[in-house]
């Protein structure tokens, strides 16, 4: 791409980073800049020191309940395993040993808290700064977190902003994981940070995210004010600012490709949008939306392009085949009443009535639920999803009657999430059950026959498809996860990010057991995890025969356009061939991409993997 | 006073995981632990400054223990380096 020819008055600039988290975004630049704060040196007189000290333990203390919140709050949108970022935070600002030292020297220097602050934090800075590992110097900009956050206490200064009105991209030198997180709850469309790597925990954050970020871009953000146009290619690594047309155009299109979330859909969507595409062939593939935020700001992205893709003729219109109802939590900062889920979901399903509104039941971890200080060794093999709502039955009742509410015009599903055993569902069931008569009992109105399904995530509900698939209504593959437990890889941790193979044959196998035994008996057969927005992926989804995929709003038309492309029958048989020899995920990347090739669909489809695997082979670094 | 030295074996060497694991082991034994990275002393008590250390792979530490479980203390600290954080792959 070269046709950086100088348009109008704004001068077009482009700034090479590192990738840090895919996917492109198109937006205008909000400029973040952060005030870092000093400690003064002056004589503090031995009667002031009393009370020097007690504000140095209430900076502490509020830190500590900051960076626990905000833990809580990455916990629910990220998961337990980026959001330990916080739980070392939280040590640090706990080490007692630098805490002991502090106030010592309080004492016998007659000095400020801000200004020992300042020194002590700084002192072990400057110390891992000399590192030549990059992965410890990345360690510098936690610590500035932490010592910044003292300083702000000490100093009375204000509350750092972090909200963002207007959807953005957002451009500073340096971000904090708090940062990150927090401005993650507005509308930020990608993140440009001068600072860091790709194991910073803020590429880490925004990968958990799904936001696309660059890192390490040095000096770009002295050339970016508020309001500039920007491109953020987390395909390329490169930052765009002030693009021509012509590089926009082109952007627009390559997004389409890009299973890039956050990114407003506008306009209208071609006629083959509509919530049924079809292969070349004729075979149907009925697209659906994952909600992941409960926002009111995805809400509405969300209906903009359900709008826009009404057919001509038809009342069709493109609905959700997962809404991760735990994201209402993150606007309460609790759980939500059943009075406020029943407006919630009944909101939902009446704003995209008649199209399809799928509910998932809360899928969080232990510590919502649990006061205080527990911790569990393994939380993803822990207290999580359905197990904690057959734990907690009034949470659980009142959930489902709010959905149940939800239904009554005959659009509203409901989906269990993390079953594991068929005596988990009987249990689930019940409480269905039971929430169906208390509303008998009050004449509520509700769908007799809202559809119930569940999740299949953990290996054991594949395997047991056959006995699972009598009780309920249809089958939804959660990717994410099944990934995870299939392969023992948490694609959180860097380490080992490299394994994460949601193409491995070993969970396509899954897969296909899965899909067979709900076409058997004639069930729908959905997927909602990422897989269904990787481009690689789709044919061999189409070729395992699944019904419905549910993807992120930005990349509904990307899967739509693959999808007119593909042949089912030449689909069917890419993975009949995938099951005979594939070894390995990379083996069947592989063989996607030389099916591809040959039908020359290769660069509509593959081009930006070919890219990530650059990224991957950073990341392994 | 006994001490032994360690090298660092995992690929992502002490980072911000294992050094909070390190505290927390540390902290449940009343001696005292330090650790000795090129003549530069840390408290092995303090997370900041095991991070400070920013030991990668390779590197060679001295743990010094001092006190009535120094002995456990010792062992149980080798055992998670020698282990490598239990970050070392198949």
């Amino acid at each position: 791409m070269k046709h950086a020819h100088p348009s109008e008055a704004k001068q077009i600039l482009r700034f090479s980073g590192i990738a840090a988290s895919r996917g492109i975004a198109i937006g205008p630049a909000y400029r973040y800049f952060r005030t870092l704060l000093y400690g003064e040196d002056r004589d503090l007189l031995p009667t002031e020191v009393a009370y020097e000290i007690e504000r140095f333990d209430g900076a502490v203390l509020r830190a500590r309940q900051e960076i626990e919140k905000v833990r809580r709050v990455a916990e629910q949108k990220v998961g337990v395993s980026a959001s330990s970022i916080f739980e070392a935070q939280m040590m640090m600002v706990s080490d007692e040993i630098i805490l002991k030292r502090i106030r010592k020297r309080i004492k016998s220097e007659l000095k400020p808290a801000a200004f020992v602050v300042d020194t002590e934090f700084s002192h072990h800075q400057h110390t891992l700064k000399s590192s030549e590992n990059m992965l410890m110097r990345e360690r510098v900009d936690d610590i500035e977190d932490i010592k910044q956050r003292l300083l702000r206490y000490l100093l009375d200064r204000q509350k750092w902003l972090s909200r963002i009105e207007v959807p953005s991209i957002l451009v500073a030198d340096m971000l904090t994981p708090a940062d990150a997180i927090l401005f993650a709850r507005s509308s930020v469309l990608a993140f440009s940070i001068d600072s860091g790597g790709v194991t910073s925990h803020v590429a880490i954050l925004a990968r958990s995210l799904g936001i696309p970020a660059l890192v390490g871009l040095h000096s770009a953000a002295d050339h970016v004010e508020t309001g500039d146009m920007l491109i953020l290619d987390g395909e390329r690594g490169e930052l765009i600012v002030n693009p021509d047309e012509e590089t926009l155009q082109g952007y627009r299109q390559e997004q389409r490709f890009v299973l890039a979330s956050g990114i407003q859909p506008e306009g209208r969507i071609l006629e083959d949008d509509a919530p049924v595409v079809r292969t070349a062939d004729g075979h149907p593939l009925k697209i659906l939306m994952n909600l992941e935020f409960g926002s009111e700001v995805a809400i509405q992205d969300a209906e903009r392009l359900s709008e826009t893709t009404v057919l001509v003729g038809t009342d069709k219109r493109i609905g959700f085949g997962l809404v991760r109802t735990e994201h209402f939590l993150l606007l309460h900062d609790e759980f939500p009443s059943e009075e406020e889920q029943t407006v919630l979901y009944k909101d939902l399903a009446d704003r995209f009535y008649p199209a399809p509104v799928t509910l998932r039941t809360f899928d969080v971890g232990g510590d919502k639920v649990l006061s205080g200080s527990y911790r569990e060794d393994n939380p993803n093999l822990g207290w999580r999803g359905l197990r904690i709502s057959l734990d907690e039955p009034d949470l659980f009742l009142g959930q489902l009657r709010a959905c149940l509410r939800a239904s009554y015009r005959g659009n509203v599903k409901v989906m269990f999430p993390m079953v594991t055993t068929a005596d988990e569902l009987t249990r689930a069931l019940a409480f269905l059950e039971q929430a169906r008569n208390d509303l008998r009992k009050t004449s509520d109105l509700f769908d007799e026959n809202m559809p119930v399904g569940i999740m299949v995530e953990v290996p054991s509900a594949a395997l047991m498809a056959e006995t699972f698939i009598p009780m309920v209504d249809y089958f939804s593959i959660g990717s994410n996860d099944l990934t995870q437990y299939t392969l023992a890889v948490d694609r959180g941790n860097d380490l080992i990010s490299g394994l994460f193979q949601e193409l491995h044959p070993a969970v396509l196998r899954l897969i296909q057991l899965t899909t067979e035994t709900a076409k058997r008996h004639g069930k729908p057969i959905c997927i909602c995890g990422e897989l269904g927005g990787n481009p690689l992926a789709t044919p061999v989804l189409i070729g395992l025969g699944i019904d419905e995929i549910s993807v992120a709003p930005g990349a509904v038309r990307g899967l739509a356009t693959r999808t007119r492309r593909l042949n089912y029958e030449e689909c069917k048989a890419l993975v009949q061939r995938i099951f005979a020899t594939a070894t390995s995920g990379e083996d069947v990347k592989r063989q996607v991409l030389q099916f591809l090739n040959e039908r020359e669909l290769i660069d509509a489809f593959s081009e930006l993997n070919l890219r990530q695997a650059s990224v991957a082979r950073l990341m392994k670094k | 006073m006994i001490q032994q030295t360690v090298t660092i074996i995992n690929r992502a060497g002490l980072h911000t995981r294992p050094a909070a694991a390190i505290v927390k082991l540390a902290s449940k034994f009343d001696s005292e632990f330090y650790i000795v990275k090129d003549g530069f002393r840390i408290n092995g008590k303090s997370i900041i400054g095991v991070m400070t250390l920013a030991a990668a792979q390779g590197t060679t530490l001295e743990l010094e223990f001092d006190g009535p479980d120094e002995a456990e203390a010792m062992k149980t600290l080798v055992e998670y380096f020698e282990k490598g954080f239990e970050e070392m792959e198949e």
